[in-house]
C-alpha cells in the first residue's frame, strides 16, 4: 500500500529541551498537573466563599464528587478513610483527565513505565507507613508471622510483589489499549472515521477508568488490611 | 532470528487461556450468589471486581513480555 512499516514505541520519544532530553509523557504530566493546580486555586479562592445553603448546579456536582470519594474511602479502608480520601481523589482526577487526553492522540502518562512505578512506590510507602503508625515497627514485623513463620515467608514475598504487580497491571493495560488503537488507525486507512472513534471510546477511555478504579481499590484494601 | 522471536511471543500470550477460564468461573459463582440473595449484591460485586482484577493481571504480564520481545529484543 506504500505506507511505512508499522512501529510502536514502548518507551516514549524524547524531545530536546534546554539541554535535557525529556520524554513527551513528562511534558504531558506537567501540563495536566499545572492545570489541576490552577483549577483548584481558582475554586478555593473565588468560588467556595460564595457557596449558599441551597446549592446551585455547580456546587451540587462538587459536593457529589467529594461525598462519593469519602464514602468509598470509608467503606473500603475503615477508620483511616478520611486521611487517604484526598490522595484518592488526586490520583483519580489525574488519571481520568490524562485518559481523556488520549482521545486526542496525546500519549497518556500511564503508558510510561516510569510513571506507574512512581505511583506504585507511593502506594507501597503509604501502606507501610500506616501499618507502622498503627502498630509500631516491631508490631508490623510480628504481624507477618501470625499463623506460623512458614506462612510468614509467603506473606512477606507477596508484600514485596505488590508494587511490581500494581505498576505492571496499569502499564500493561494502557499499553495494550495504545497498541490496538495504533494498529486500527494503521490498518483501516481512510475508513477510520466512524469505527475508530467508537472503538477508541472502549479501548482508550473505559480501560483507563477501570484501571484507575482498580488501583485505588487495591491501595485502600491493603491499607485496611495493614491497620487491622 | 525473527522466526524464533515470533514463536516466543506466541507462547508468551498463552497465559490468557488460564485467566479467561478463571474469570469465567468466578463470574458464574458470583451470579449464583446474587441470585440466591439479592440484598447482598453490592458486597458481592465489589468482591468480584477485586478478584477479577487480580486474575487479569497474569494475562497482562504475558502480553507485556510479548510486546517487549517483539519491539525491543
Amino acid at each position: 500500500m506504500g505506507k511505512e512499516k508499522f512501529t510502536v514505541h514502548v518507551s516514549p520519544e524524547r524531545i530536546e529541551l534546554f539541554g535535557f532530553q525529556v520524554s513527551e509523557t513528562i511534558i504531558t504530566a506537567f501540563c495536566v498537573t499545572i492545570a489541576l493546580i490552577i483549577f483548584a486555586l481558582v475554586l478555593r479562592i473565588f468560588v467556595i466563599p460564595k457557596f449558599k445553603e441551597k446549592p446551585g448546579k455547580f456546587q451540587n456536582i462538587i459536593e457529589l464528587a467529594v461525598d462519593g470519594i469519602n464514602r468509598f474511602a470509608n467503606t473500603t479502608a475503615g477508620e483511616y478513610g478520611k486521611n487517604i480520601a484526598a490522595y484518592g481523589i488526586t490520583l483519580a482526577l489525574f488519571l481520568v483527565i490524562s485518559g481523556l487526553l488520549e482521545l486526542f492522540a496525546i500519549r497518556a502518562p500511564g503508558t510510561d513505565i516510569n510513571f506507574t512505578i512512581a505511583i506504585a512506590a507511593i502506594s507501597f510507602i503509604l501502606i507501610n507507613a500506616f501499618g507502622i503508625v498503627e502498630k509500631g515497627v516491631w508490631g508490623r514485623i510480628k504481624s507477618f508471622t501470625k499463623p506460623n513463620p512458614i506462612a510468614g515467608i509467603f506473606k512477606f514475598v507477596s508484600d514485596i510483589a505488590l508494587p511490581v504487580s500494581l505498576s505492571c497491571r496499569m502499564f500493561g493495560n494502557l499499553l495494550s489499549g495504545l497498541v490496538i488503537m495504533e494498529l486500527l488507525y494503521y490498518a483501516l486507512g481512510p475508513f477510520v472515521v466512524g469505527v475508530g472513534a467508537a472503538l477508541s471510546i472502549f479501548f482508550n477511555l473505559f480501560h483507563v477508568l477501570m484501571q484507575a478504579y482498580i488501583f485505588l481499590m487495591l491501595t485502600f484494601s491493603f491499607i485496611h488490611e495493614a491497620v487491622e | 532470528m525473527d522466526g524464533l522471536v515470533a514463536i516466543g511471543a506466541g507462547i508468551a500470550v498463552l497465559t490468557g487461556f488460564g485467566a479467561g477460564i478463571g474469570m469465567g468461573i468466578a463470574t458464574s459463582k458470583a451470579c449464583e450468589a446474587i441470585a440466591r440473595q439479592p440484598e447482598a449484591s453490592a458486597k458481592i460485586q465489589s468482591s468480584l471486581l477485586l478478584g477479577l482484577a487480580m486474575a487479569e493481571s497474569t494475562a497482562i504480564y504475558g502480553f507485556v513480555i510479548a510486546i517487549l520481545m517483539i519491539f525491543i529484543g
